[in-house]
């Protein structure tokens, strides 16, 4: 009777949880826009079976924690494309606040606006490198 | 058989002096040329305009000044109701300001990026899953500090440049990048907002 009670709750929790996760991925539209910079619509099923597959590996990762010993390449692999991901979303999520317009009208910029977002990917870069190299992520 | 004059008017126009003749701010056709040559070169009245700024202009204030001269042509506005003319300031910044303005801001986006980063980072505690991840697929425990922790960085500054369409800007000149867009949409919103506050006034005037 316990368990029947746990399965439902894990069950809900798990479904509300994913329709969140996704939710909030498509809402930032994160996924479209690397889609619209690759120009690969049509294969769009493709995507969402991908964001199926990696929701489902990263839960089995974290929930059970397997020993999966693949060797440090796929690591670095998977940390340049964690990253590219990271870099768009939070890109989104200060789009959705519209800091940059705001900014850019403020102060009347007009000219090197791409060297704006250059120096701000290259303080990304150094600023996370920064955190890991000194050690100041709690944990 | 009257005649018709097709009307069209940008929600925004620049201009630089008080002086504005309705050929500067509309786009105009006409079966009749000589129609069209001389509405061009009446004046809009501009007594509200002084100094630089922003000032919301009626579609029917131009009609107003067409039908004055020419009472039985028919009007057909294909642009927008209310439009927007923006007077600019007669001296404009110096190339080597704007640079300046853009350094900084540049200094800006470039601290900011690095601390929200750090700050990003700590808040989804981002060390302990790279280290538990580091684990689970090399089996050595993790000094915080791996080839995972570098790659994912560099791919933090690849993500933003492939989010904001870094590359394909030189493939195809013509097509505006996504910040373009957003600077684009945020003008549109302040032109709609400016023009939607100054009806409301209005209609407070009249009341």
């Amino acid at each position: 009777m316990e368990h029947a009670l746990l399965a439902v709750i894990g069950f809900a929790s798990g479904f509300i949880v994913a329709g969140g996760v996704v939710a909030l991925m498509v809402g930032l539209g994160i996924i479209t826009r690397f889609i619209g910079v690759s120009h690969t619509a049509n294969h769009v099923k493709y995507y969402e079976d991908a964001i199926l597959l990696g929701g489902i590996g990263g839960t089995i990762v974290t929930v059970y924690e397997v020993s999966l010993p693949i060797g440090v390449w796929f690591l670095v692999l998977g940390g340049l494309f964690i990253g590219i991901f990271v870099g768009g979303w939070i890109m989104a999520l200060s789009e959705v606040i519209n800091v940059f317009p705001v900014y850019c009208r403020r102060l009347g910029i007009t000219k090197g606006l791409s060297w704006i977002v250059i120096t701000m990917a290259v303080g990304k870069v150094l600023g996370s490198l920064m955190l890991f190299y000194m050690r100041w992520g709690k944990g | 058989m009257g005649e018709v004059l097709y009307l069209k008017i940008d929600k925004n126009i620049q201009i630089k002096t008080k002086q504005v003749a309705l050929g500067d701010i509309a786009e105009m056709n006409c079966a009749e040329k000589a129609t069209v040559n001389k509405i061009k070169t009446l004046r809009l009245p501009t007594q509200q305009i002084k100094g630089p700024g922003r000032y919301v202009f009626s579609v029917l204030d131009v009609i107003d000044v067409i039908q004055k001269e020419y009472p039985s042509l028919e009007v057909n506005n294909l642009g927008e109701s209310d439009f927007i003319l923006t007077v600019e300031k007669e001296k404009h910044c110096s190339d080597a300001v704007s640079w300046i303005k853009t350094v900084l801001v540049c200094a800006l986006a470039f601290f900011g990026a690095a601390f929200s980063i750090m700050a990003f980072n700590n808040d989804v505690g981002i060390t302990t899953l790279f280290g538990q991840l580091y684990e689970t697929f090399t089996g050595e425990t993790s000094d915080g500090f791996t080839l995972l922790e570098i790659s994912y960085s560099i791919g933090v500054g690849l993500g933003i440049l492939i989010f904001f369409h870094h590359f394909a800007r030189k493939k195809n000149a013509s097509d505006p990048t996504p910040l373009e867009v957003e600077m684009r949409t945020y003008e549109d919103d302040i032109d709609t907002t400016m023009i939607e506050a100054n009806g409301r006034n209005m209609k407070k005037a009249q009341s």
